[in-house]
Parts: structure tokens; sequence; C-alpha cells
């Protein structure tokens, strides 16, 4: 190969490496890049400074918001959780609890366990283990959060998605088959009263023995 | 007769010759009630019919006098019906807004003339200038309906987008909403991406010739509801029912398709109840001074399938 050709080849490869980041007024594709960087540096930020010890400071056990839901989740919400500042998402509930896996999804990209807190052998609550995590409870139950104070829904979105992302990473992740495992966990759910199954972003998962 | 007597009555003309061909009915002549005037684009689109329904039946029934307006997408008209507004002396304007940038202006005119603005389901580009902004979140509603359709697709295959009208901001936010969750699923392949400019015949065009390029084709997303239906009227005419087929709006035609097993999915975007909450915090702001809320609020959309359909109706969920 001529010397120009290869050192055109080495210098593609480097490139190949390098984000080049565009002009904030480039578009909407630079926009959205630039949301996904940042608003992943503001979760850095907050992270353990603000999120993990509200959620230290205010997770209830979820046994007793399961029971309490039974009333009605405007009753239960009064007394354990927290309204969802997006309008139509009902309450945000941050629990911890203690259970065992019946089922378990990780083939997929959305992974999940299905797990029974109660002993009736019947799964009371699905825990989302990612890396793909559906909702914005997580983002939505942190009060120091305000939408406002984003530049419009698609950047607040982004900020759920970190928020997320971050949390399914401070766990190892369940791999092999973990049915009949215990598991004991922290995070949040948010519940509408729609009589859908609880889904639960976890910010701590640990798999108990057998 | 004392003047503010004789500019009562004034006003209260020029607001009834208005309303007139609106309401069809002469208003009594008693005290001046407090005027709300609806301003949304044409409800030749049933979703914005339904906008303006629900806040002016909310209005009335709070003991205001209303004007309902259409700005069909022009920020000119719009401006020339906020200023319309502000020489009627209205107490507030509910607004659905032509233009995320060129709003700012004509509603910072009305703030200045004394007039709040209560923004319903797009944003602008500013905060401290209206007082309300409740936003439908297209983008969250745009993650739930993809959620359902890489489910229906078992996570693979191939599929086809058409995208809104490229002008529209939300035809970029539920693109971009839709390819948040599916870019996530490597076997999810996109084999054509298209704009149908909100418009259902050009969907069906589309989706013709995208089916003839793409036969192995298993689904289709769709930015709203009417190129949805625009879409499986095509794939149906071509025997190909067994392609998954989703929308956006929570259109009672979709409800109505779902219902019969056609397309398989919608996203309801809860205009109704984001009118009706719009004219409550006006209410709220004329007679406290407060709305008693955050400026910017997130109305959150909510995923219509077959097993919800029936509740939904005028773009709005029964409980």
């Amino acid at each position: 190969m001529p010397r120009y050709l290869a050192a055109a080849v080495c210098l593609a490869l480097a490139l190949a490496g390098c984000k080049i980041v565009p002009n904030a007024q480039g578009g909407d594709a630079a926009a959205t890049q630039d949301d996904a960087s940042l608003m992943a540096a503001k979760v850095q930020s907050v992270w353990t400074p603000k999120v993990l010890p509200y959620i230290a400071e205010n997770a209830k056990n979820l046994d007793t918001v399961v029971a309490a839901l039974k009333d009605g989740v405007d009753v239960a919400g009064a007394k354990y959780g927290r309204k969802a500042a997006d309008l139509g998402a009902g309450w945000n509930f941050v629990v911890q609890g203690k259970g065992t896996i019946v089922a378990a999804n990780l083939e997929s990209r959305a992974a999940k366990l299905d797990v029974d807190t109660t002993g009736d052998g019947q799964a009371n609550v699905t825990i989302q283990i990612g890396p793909i995590v559906n909702g914005t409870a997580l983002r939505d139950a942190l009060p120091f959060v305000q939408f406002t104070d984003y530049r419009d829904q698609i950047q607040f979105a982004k900020l759920a998605r970190a928020l997320n992302d971050m949390a399914v990473k401070a766990f190892p992740r369940p791999t092999g088959k973990p049915v009949g495992d215990t598991v004991t966990f922290t995070g949040v759910f948010s519940y509408a009263g729609d009589g859908q199954q609880i889904s639960l972003v976890p910010t701590a998962l640990t798999l108990g023995p057998k | 007769m004392n003047m503010n007597r004789r500019m009562n009555i004034k006003r209260r003309l020029l607001v009834s010759a208005i309303a007139l061909g609106i309401t069809g009915a002469l208003p009594v002549m008693a005290s001046a009630a407090d005027l709300m005037v609806i301003i949304t684009p044409s409800p030749s689109n049933p979703f914005f019919k339904a906008e303006q329904d629900a806040a002016n039946a909310k209005a009335k029934a709070l003991g205001y006098e209303t004007l309902v307006l259409s700005h069909d997408d022009d920020p000119n008209k719009q401006a020339q019906l906020i200023d319309s507004a502000i020489t009627s002396h209205a107490k507030a304007i509910i607004l659905d807004n032509a233009g995320a940038d060129a709003t700012v202006t004509a509603i910072e005119k009305a703030k200045a003339a004394g007039i709040p603005s209560f923004l319903i389901d797009r944003e602008i580009s500013k905060t401290g200038v209206a007082m309300a902004q409740i936003v439908s979140n297209n983008y969250q509603g745009a993650q739930l309906g993809a959620n359902q359709f890489v489910k229906l697709m078992g996570e693979k295959g191939d599929y086809a987008e058409l995208v809104g009208k490229q002008s529209d901001t939300n035809a970029g936010v539920r693109s971009k909403g839709y390819h948040d969750v599916v870019d996530q699923y490597p076997n999810m392949k996109m084999v054509a991406q298209q704009s149908a400019n909100w418009d259902q015949t050009e969907a069906y065009n589309k989706t013709e010739t995208i089916l003839q390029a793409n036969p192995k084709i298993k689904g289709v997303i769709a930015g709203n509801d009417t190129m949805a239906l625009g879409a499986y009227a095509a794939l149906k005419n071509a025997g190909r029912t067994d392609v998954i087929v989703s929308g956006f709006d929570g259109s009672d035609e979709v409800r109505d398709s779902i219902l019969a097993g056609g397309i398989k999915a919608t996203v309801l975007q809860p205009a109704a109840a984001e009118s009706e909450l719009a004219v409550e915090q006006a209410d709220k702001f004329i007679k406290s001074g407060k709305t008693g809320a955050e400026e910017k609020q997130l109305f959150n959309c909510v995923l219509i399938t077959d097993a919800n359909a029936k509740k939904l109706n005028g773009f709005a969920l029964a409980q």
C-alpha cells in the first residue's frame, strides 16, 4: 500500500474514536447529543450528595405500602408517597423490601425480575434491572427536580434516562437462573391506581441465597 | 350615565358582536361577566375541537363569558387574535400556540396589558411570560407507544416509520421519543422512514410504496393517528393485516380500529383534561393571584390498547 494511503487509513482510524461535538446551533441532532451528555453529567453531580440520601431517608417498607394501596392509591399516596409532578402520573413511592424471585426474564433488553414479597407465591412487584429501564418514576420522585428548570420535555426526558442508567449501574446485574433466590432491594415506583403490576426502578439490589 | 357604565356597555357590545356567531345567543345586559378567550389551531382537527369544547364548557361552568377562536397555525393571525383579546379586556387567555418563539412576543404584550396567558399542549421557548404551560408530554407518550410497538414486534423485525409534518415541532419530538426506545433494541431494523405530513392519503400512498420495496416488513409506527389510519388501509388493501400498526393522539377513529382488531395501539394526549386544568388555573389566578402550581407542568400521555380503548372518547379516558 502506498505510504500516503496508509497514512490516510491510520488517520481515519484515529479519528474514528473521536466524537466531533457540533455547535449547539447545529440543529436537533446536535441538541439531543448535548442533552444526553449534559444530563449524564448532571446526574453524576447529584447522585451521591442528593439522590441517594433522599431515597435512604424516605424509603418505606414495600409491604406496608402494598397493604395501604388496597384502600386506594390516594389514601396510600397521602400517607407514604409523594404526588407525581407529571400530571396524570399518580403518586411516587420510595420503598425497600425483600422477597423471593418467582420469575425472571434476563433475555430481553428490558430485563425484569418478578418478586413475591408477601409470601403467597404470587409476584407482587416487578423489578426492572435494565439495561433498558422504562418510565420516569425515579426522576419524578425527586422533589428537587423541576420541569421548569429544564429547556423542554426532551431534555427533561434525557434526565430521566440518565437517572435510570445510573440506577441500574449501581448493582451487579443478576445472571444465570435467579428464580428461587431471595432479593433485597430499594427503589422507586409510580402508581396511578390502574391495577397494573408495580414496576420498580431499583437504586440498590442484592441477591441472597436460594 | 357615568363613564364606566358606558365603557362596559360598549365593550359588551363588541364582545357580543364577535361572540354572536359562535354562541348564537344574545347575552343578557346584566353585570359584565369576566371574559376568557380560548385560542387553538383549527377545530377541523378533532383534537383541537376537543380542546376548544372542553375549555369552553369549563369556563362557562365557572361563570365566565367565552370567546373561542382559531389561529390556523399562523403566528400573524395568532398575534391579531391576542390583540383582540386585549381590546376586549379579557381576564385570561387559554392558548394552544402557533409557534414556540413567535408566541413569546404576543403573550408578553398581553401580559403588559394585564392579561395572563395559560398555555396548553405545546411549550414556548421562554419561561416567566405565561402563568402556566400545561404541556403534553409527547416525548413520554412516544416512549410509551414505542415500548408497546417493540413488545408486539417481539423486540425484533423490520419496520417503517411515518413521520409528521417537518415544520411541526411535535413531529420531531415524537420521532425522537420513538427512537429513544426502539434504537435500544439491536434486532429492530428501520427499513424506511418517511414523512407523510400528518396526512391520511399521503400515508396510504407512502405505505404502499414502502411495502412493495420491503415485503418482509413486520410493523409500521406512525407519528399520529391519521397517518396510522392511512397506513393500515394500505396494508389491508394489500392483504397484509399481519403488519403491526401504531399511532399517536387517541382519536375515536383509531379507537374503533383497535376495537375491531386493526391498528394495535395509540397514545392519548389528554386534550380535554389539559384544557380544563388550564381554565381552572386561570380561574384560581384571577381570584387569588396564584395558580397554585409551577409554571411548566407536564401532562402525561396514556397508552391505548384493546385493554382500555373502550373507555376512550373525545380525547378523554373515562375512569
